[in-house]
């Protein structure tokens, strides 16, 4: 294979595993935005996510539905868990906060073995996945549709916290709580809101990894950890840097393996994140100053 | 400054969990008392993460002790079965450990599904003179440091080695001198590296590129690009069914043309499932069990392979695994020590060590002694090729 045709290969792989990223790390922003609460057990959601759909597809639907249900059913979650596990303490600090969330996440992962048992599963690739070659490279459908979704998202967000009364009332509630409960918005409501609506996309990335690597009770660990990373290097206060951080993640890890060593990945990725906490703690993309979101 | 160290900590905190996560459910166990009986413990991991591992081997385990018993037991004496779920927990493993020689008193042990779990379980057979056999693959558990055997411990899984010298054989049949090695980043993984390391040169072959990838791995593509420009002659992806597939898939995807070998661990249904048409053509080394109906009728092992295999697809209504294969093994090679030497323990490790050879086994031909209580050779693996969802036995 020649050089130019390997970068190209690996540009395409960084995208979609970077898109997998995105898709995870906009729920970090949205609920850390939102209630102030680091969410670990988004990878969680994916993996919820990844199975309900596998299941509902088993159980005879067609795939389409099976995504909104599943969707659905993973915000259902989320929103459960609000309820009974953020909300009940949203008076303690930060971090009694952070280690409800690391303990949920251990309980979700609990669930799904007594659910689904150990066994990975997979799903079918959402359209005919014939590789598309493109200058000795190839991409395949399935990466198409990851990287599609994720891009989309990012133009819903922008969209969604610009444009609509609803994405300001949540902007709002981050900007100054006190002021937005004085204008009417409800702080409470907001935060069942971003968790609920998180978990829903942490659900979608689920899915749409699932055709490309499987799915198991355990696959929302690592997925959950890498998006926090990507998130932290984008920065973890803006969703587009978010995502933009991500995809440089993606992209870092896929040249290290493919020009260097595999194992040397996570070292790349974690020492960039070290760095960047060290160097510019508000992330590579986000503003330095100025409101959330 | 207070948010970032908060962020570290948090990771570091992360990583330990993911680490350190385990699972527990209800023990299981019965307790009589009969001198009349010839008492044997079976530890497996029924339940958690090992379960799909442990439970065909306590069914098979019971299976045949029933029918041990039902044909006049052993020199007319029934056998008691106490069994123990270590629930994949090394402290659960050795607390049943423990409880069966104290309180049990077995007069063995046959068990230990994961190879931790064996490892944590020999030091007490090992202190209180108790045979312990032993259904894990790791090859610690019957050597130690130095090369010699564990005096009391036996294990019936092959060694990796095995598997990985049985590869290196075929590879060289088919002279592929050129491969390269991918492992999955786990004990697994290395493992077998090492052992294809030390081996690779004295079948002539050598590795154009050696690399890893993690066993949560999505993408394998990045590294696969390097490997294509290597240029091998095969390619060699050593790791369990989950990681394997998709590695297999990128291969595919990628349109890499060259043979393509798996370890012995995707032996299973589910790489049909997780890797679809991608698995068609891989070749890897396996048991002979799944492939048994193909065996040739000179085959010493074929008639037993397909007698077990009915007699536990009937039984419990699902298909046979390797796992179930190996307490097998284990009992029978201890019920011809019992049947010469009754139920002094020491005797029965001399008998086991001195006088199993060509035992005629699920997993092979067994010919143990003094310096080798695992007592197989590659020669008790086949190639076996995967073929639209079907095992095909390789010549």
């Amino acid at each position: 294979m020649e050089v130019h045709s390997q970068v190209i290969q690996l540009l395409f792989s960084g995208l979609t595993i970077g898109s997998i990223y995105a898709l995870i790390a906009i729920g970090f922003v949205i609920i850390y935005n939102v209630t102030g609460v680091l969410n670990l057990a988004q990878g969680e959601f994916a993996m919820f996510g990844a199975l309900i759909s596998i299941s509902l597809i088993n159980a005879g639907l067609p795939l389409w539905a099976a995504v909104i249900f599943s969707m659905l059913i993973v915000s259902v979650i989320g929103a459960l868990f609000e309820r009974t596990a953020i909300h009940p303490a949203r008076k303690s600090s930060v971090p009694t906060l952070i280690i409800i969330t690391i303990g949920c996440s251990i309980a979700f992962r609990g669930i799904a073995i007594l659910i689904w048992g150990t066994q990975p599963q997979s799903l079918q690739p959402f359209t005919d996945n014939t590789p598309i070659k493109f200058l000795n490279a190839v991409l395949l459908p399935q990466s198409i549709w990851s990287i599609g979704i994720a891009i989309l998202i990012l133009f819903a967000m922008i969209y969604f916290f610009n444009k609509t009364f609803v994405g300001k009332a949540l902007t709002a509630c981050v900007v100054n709580p006190f002021a937005a409960r004085l204008m009417g918005i409800n702080p409470e409501k907001m935060s069942l809101l971003a968790i609920s609506a998180s978990a829903g996309l942490g659900a979608l990335a689920g899915i749409v990894t699932s055709p490309i690597s499987g799915a198991s009770y355990d696959m929302g660990m690592m997925l959950g950890l890498k998006a926090f990373v990507a998130a932290v290097v984008g920065g973890l206060t803006n969703a587009p840097a978010a995502i933009a951080g991500a995809f440089v993640i993606g992209i870092l890890e896929s040249f290290t393996e493919g020009l260097w060593s595999s194992g040397a990945k996570d070292v790349v990725s974690f020492s960039m994140l070290l760095l960047i906490l060290f160097i510019k703690p508000e992330g590579l993309f986000a503003k330095a100053s100025g409101k959330r979101v | 400054m207070k948010k970032l160290w908060l962020l570290i900590f948090l990771l570091i905190s992360m990583l330990l969990i993911s680490a350190c996560n385990s699972d527990s459910k209800s023990a299981s166990g019965s307790n009589e008392s009969d001198s009349d009986t010839i008492k044997i413990a079976g530890i497996f991991s029924s339940s958690g993460g090992a379960a799909p591992l442990g439970e065909p081997g306590l069914e098979t385990l019971k299976m045949i002790v029933k029918k041990q018993n039902e044909e006049g037991g052993i020199n007319g004496k029934k056998i008691e079965l106490v069994t123990y779920d270590d629930k994949s927990d090394q402290n659960e493993a050795v607390l049943a450990m423990k409880k069966a020689i104290t309180q049990d008193k077995a007069v063995a042990i046959i068990g230990g599904t994961i190879s931790g779990n064996a490892l944590a379980m020999l030091p007490l057979s090992e202190q209180n003179k108790v045979p312990f056999i032993s259904t894990a693959s790791s090859r610690q558990i019957h050597q130690k440091e130095d090369g010699t055997a564990r005096e009391w411990v036996f294990k019936m899984p092959q060694d990796d080695s095995h598997a990985v010298e049985k590869l290196l054989q075929y590879l060289k049949e088919k002279g592929h001198s050129k491969v390269a090695w991918l492992n999955v980043a786990n004990s697994f993984g290395t493992g077998a590296h090492a052992e294809f390391k030390k081996s690779a040169r004295k079948y002539g072959i050598e590795a154009v590129i050696e690399d890893e990838f993690e066993a949560t791995v999505k993408d394998a593509k990045p590294v696969l690009t390097r490997v294509k420009k290597a240029k091998p002659q095969a390619l060699i992806v050593w790791g369990t069914v989950q990681e394997t597939s998709v590695v297999i898939k990128n291969i595919r995807e990628l349109a890499i043309d060259l043979p393509v070998l798996g370890s012995h661990g995707i032996g299973s249904q589910q790489i049909f499932n997780l890797a679809g048409d991608s698995a068609n053509g891989v070749i890897f080394p396996g048991g002979r069990l799944i492939v048994a109906d193909q065996l040739s009728d000179t085959d010493p092992q074929k008639e037993i392979l397909l007698n077990y295999k009915e007699e536990y697809e009937k039984e419990f209504k699902k298909p046979v695994s390797l796992f179930g294969a190996h307490p097998w093994d284990g009992f029978y090679i201890l019920v011809k020590a019992l049947e010469e030497k009754g139920t002094d323990r020491a005797a029965i490790r001399d008998y086991l060590e001195n006088n199993t050879s060509e035992f005629v086994g699920l997993a092979g031909v067994f010919s143990l002694s003094p310096k080798n209580h695992n007592g197989l050779t590659p020669d008790s693996l086949v190639m076996i090729k995967i073929e639209n969802g079907k095992w095909v036995l390789e010549e």
